[in-house]
C-alpha cells in the first residue's frame, strides 16, 4: 500500500492541476491555443497531451497499486 | 426513408431482441437483494471497466458532442477534457474507497459513518436528482433521435424507451444492465472506428487535411479556439469544475465499484473505463470536424431556413448518411439508440436502487426490510423514475444534450462529491456538516441553475438571467465544502 499512499495524493494534485491550468488557458488566454504544430492545431495537441497525462495517471497508478494485497470488501 | 426505417429498424430490432435475451439469463442467475444490486459483486475488473465506458459514453458523448464541433467547433473538445480528468481523480480519491465501504449504494458508504438518517436521506435526494436530470439528457436525445429517423412524436419515442428500460432494470437487475453496457459500449467504439476511418479516408488518411477542410467549411470564426460560448472567463472555469468533478459523483458510476470482487479490479476497472473513453474522445475529434467539413456545407441536411435537419444533436447520424448512405445512418442510429438505452438503464438501476435500499429500506422502515418487498419497491420505482424523466424532458426537448449533460455534472461536482471525499479522507467530518454540506450543494446548484441562461431564459421564456453564468459549479461546490466545514465546526 505504500506506494500508493505516496503517489495517490501526488497524482491527484498532478490532474487536478492540470485541468485547472487548460480550462485557465480556455478562460484568460485562448489566444495561447492558437497556431499548428505539423498541420494539428496546437489546442487539439493540448487536449491529445491531456488524454495521454490522464491515461498514464490511471494506469501507473494502477500498476503500483498491484503490488498490494487485494482487500475483500468488508461489509458484504 | 423506408429503406433507412427498415436497416435502422433490423439493427434496433436485433439489439433489443439480444438484450432482451440477456436480461432473462441474468434474471435467471439474479436470486438476492446482492444479485440485484451489484451483479453479487464478482464482475472481473475489465468487464466493469467496458461497463463503466458503456455507462458514462451516453447520447451527450455521441450525438451531443459532435453536434457541438458542428456548431461551436473547439468547445466540443473543451467540454472532453474536463469530463476525462474525472477519471484519474476518481481513481486516485475515491474507487478503492467506496469498494472497500460499500454494499449496495453510494449512501451505504456514507452509513459507514454516520448512523443519522438525514444523512442517508440526503444522499438519496442527491443522487435521485442528479440521475433525474442525467435521464432527462438521455430522453431528450433519443427523442430527437426517433423524431427524425422514424417520424415518430416525441413522447411516442420516449415511452417507447421508457417500456424498455422498465423491462431491463426490474427484470435483469445490475448483471443484465452490466451485459446490456458493454455490448452497447464495443458497438459504439465500432461505429465511432468506422466514421472515424470513413471521415479520414475522406482526406486521403491526412488529419492535417481534415482539418485544413473543416476551417474552410467554417470562415466565419476560428474553430479551432474556444468559441463565443467559452468567452466568459468565469463561465468556462465554472464548466471546467464542474466537468471535472461531476464524474466523482454520479451514482451510476460509483455504483459500479461495488460490482467488483476487490480493490484491484476497482483500479483496473479504472485503466479500462479511461482508455475506452480517450479512444472514442479521440474519434469524436475527426467525426466532429468532419462533420463540420462535410455536413455543414451540404443542403441536402439543412432546413430551408438553414438549419440542421433534427437539430445539432443529429450531426452524426448525417454524417454517417454521408459516408455510407442509408446502412451506415441505420446503423448508427441503431448504435445511438442503443447507447441511450442501455445509459438509461444504467441511471434508472442507480435511481431505483436509492428508492428501495435507502428511502424505503433504510430511511422510512429504519433498517433491513423484508428483502422481496424492497426489491418490489425498486420495480415500481424504475417505473416511477422512468414516467419523471419522459414527463420532464419534454421541457429541454430544444437544448443541446452535451450542455445540459454539463449541467447535470454539476448538480453531481456540488452534492455528492464534496460530501463523499470529505467522508472518505477527512476525520473531522462530522454528521451535521455531511448533512449541510450536500444540502447547500444540492440546492444551490438547483437554485442557480434555475435562475440561469438555461431555465430562466431557454425553458421559461425570460428575456434576461437572474444568474448570469451557465454553470454554477464555481460557486455551488465551494458553498458546498464551506457548509460541510462550518457544519462540522458547531457539532
Amino acid at each position: 500500500m505504500s506506494v500508493t499512499r505516496f503517489s495517490g495524493p501526488l497524482l491527484a494534485c498532478l490532474v487536478g492541476l492540470s485541468s485547472a491550468a487548460y480550462y485557465g488557458v480556455v478562460a484568460f488566454a485562448p489566444g495561447l491555443l492558437s497556431g499548428r504544430i505539423a498541420g494539428i492545431p496546437i489546442s487539439i495537441a493540448v487536449a491529445l497531451g491531456l488524454f495521454l497525462l490522464f491515461f498514464a495517471v490511471t494506469v501507473l497508478y494502477s500498476r503500483a497499486g498491484s503490488d498490494d494485497v487485494p482487500t475483500k470488501g468488508g461489509s458484504r | 426513408m423506408s429503406h433507412l426505417m427498415s436497416t435502422a429498424g433490423l439493427f434496433f430490432i436485433g439489439f433489443v431482441a439480444l438484450t432482451l435475451l440477456i436480461t432473462l439469463v441474468a434474471a435467471r442467475r439474479s436470486r438476492s437483494a446482492q444479485d440485484f444490486y451489484t451483479a453479487g459483486g464478482q464482475v472481473p475488473g475489465w468487464m466493469n471497466g467496458i461497463a463503466l465506458a458503456g455507462d458514462y459514453l451516453s447520447a451527450a458523448a455521441f450525438l451531443g458532442a459532435a453536434g457541438m464541433y458542428l456548431s461551436l467547433g473547439y468547445d466540443s473538445l473543451a467540454y472532453a477534457v474536463g469530463t476525462l480528468a474525472g477519471w484519474p481523480l476518481l481513481l486516485l480519491l475515491m474507487a478503492e474507497k467506496l469498494r472497500r465501504l460499500g454494499r449496495y449504494t453510494v449512501a451505504d458508504v456514507l452509513a459507514q459513518r454516520f448512523s443519522e438518517r438525514r444523512v442517508r436521506l440526503m444522499t438519496t435526494l442527491s443522487s435521485l436528482t442528479i440521475t433525474v436530470f442525467y435521464l432527462i439528457v438521455q430522453m431528450v436525445g433519443a427523442g430527437k433521435l426517433i423524431e427524425l429517423l422514424f417520424g415518430l412524436p416525441y413522447l411516442d419515442a420516449v415511452v417507447l424507451i421508457g417500456l424498455l428500460m422498465v423491462c431491463y432494470v426490474s427484470v435483469g437487475g445490475m448483471l443484465a444492465t452490466t451485459w446490456v453496457q458493454m455490448i452497447k459500449a464495443l458497438l459504439m467504439m465500432g461505429c465511432g472506428i468506422a466514421l472515424a476511418a470513413g471521415v479520414l479516408l475522406h482526406y486521403a488518411g491526412s488529419p492535417a487535411l481534415l482539418f485544413d477542410a473543416a476551417a474552410r467549411a467554417a470562415p466565419a470564426h476560428d474553430i479551432f479556439l474556444p468559441s463565443h460560448a467559452l468567452s466568459n472567463p468565469i463561465d468556462v472555469l465554472s464548466l471546467g469544475l464542474g466537468l471535472t468533478l461531476g464524474l466523482l459523483g454520479l451514482p451510476h458510476v460509483l455504483m459500479r465499484f461495488l460490482t467488483v470482487p476487490d480493490e484491484r479490479a476497482a483500479r483496473h476497472s479504472v485503466v479500462w473505463a479511461t482508455g475506452l473513453v480517450g479512444l472514442f474522445f479521440i474519434l469524436n475529434i475527426v467525426l466532429g470536424y468532419g462533420a463540420l467539413a462535410l455536413v455543414s456545407p451540404d443542403a441536402q441536411f439543412h432546413d430551408g431556413a438553414g438549419k440542421l435537419l433534427g437539430g445539432s444533436n443529429m450531426a452524426a447520424i448525417h454524417l454517417a448518411d454521408l459516408l455510407g448512405g442509408a446502412t451506415l445512418k441505420g446503423l448508427v442510429a441503431a448504435v445511438a439508440f442503443a447507447t441511450i438505452l442501455a445509459v438509461v438503464a444504467g441511471l434508472t438501476m442507480a435511481g431505483a436502487s436509492a428508492i428501495s435500499h435507502d428511502l424505503y429500506a433504510n430511511w422510512l422502515r429504519r433498517g433491513p426490510a423484508d428483502e422481496k418487498r424492497e426489491l418490489a419497491v425498486s420495480r415500481w420505482a424504475t417505473l416511477g423514475l422512468g414516467l419523471a424523466a419522459v414527463l420532464l424532458s419534454t421541457w429541454f426537448q430544444n437544448q443541446n444534450v452535451a450542455f445540459l449533460l454539463g449541467l447535470a455534472f454539476a448538480i453531481s461536482a456540488s452534492s455528492q462529491f464534496p460530501v463523499l471525499l470529505l467522508a472518505l479522507h477527512w476525520p473531522g467530518l462530522s454528521a451535521r456538516g455531511a448533512w449541510w454540506g450536500g444540502m447547500t450543494g444540492l440546492l444551490a446548484a438547483l437554485l442557480l441553475i434555475g435562475a440561469g441562461p438555461a431555465v430562466w431564459v431557454g425553458v421559461l421564456g425570460h428575456a434576461k438571467p437572474l444568474f448570469p453564468y451557465a454553470n454554477p459549479a464555481l460557486f455551488s461546490v465551494p458553498l458546498a465544502f464551506l457548509a460541510a466545514w462550518w457544519g462540522s465546526r458547531k457539532a
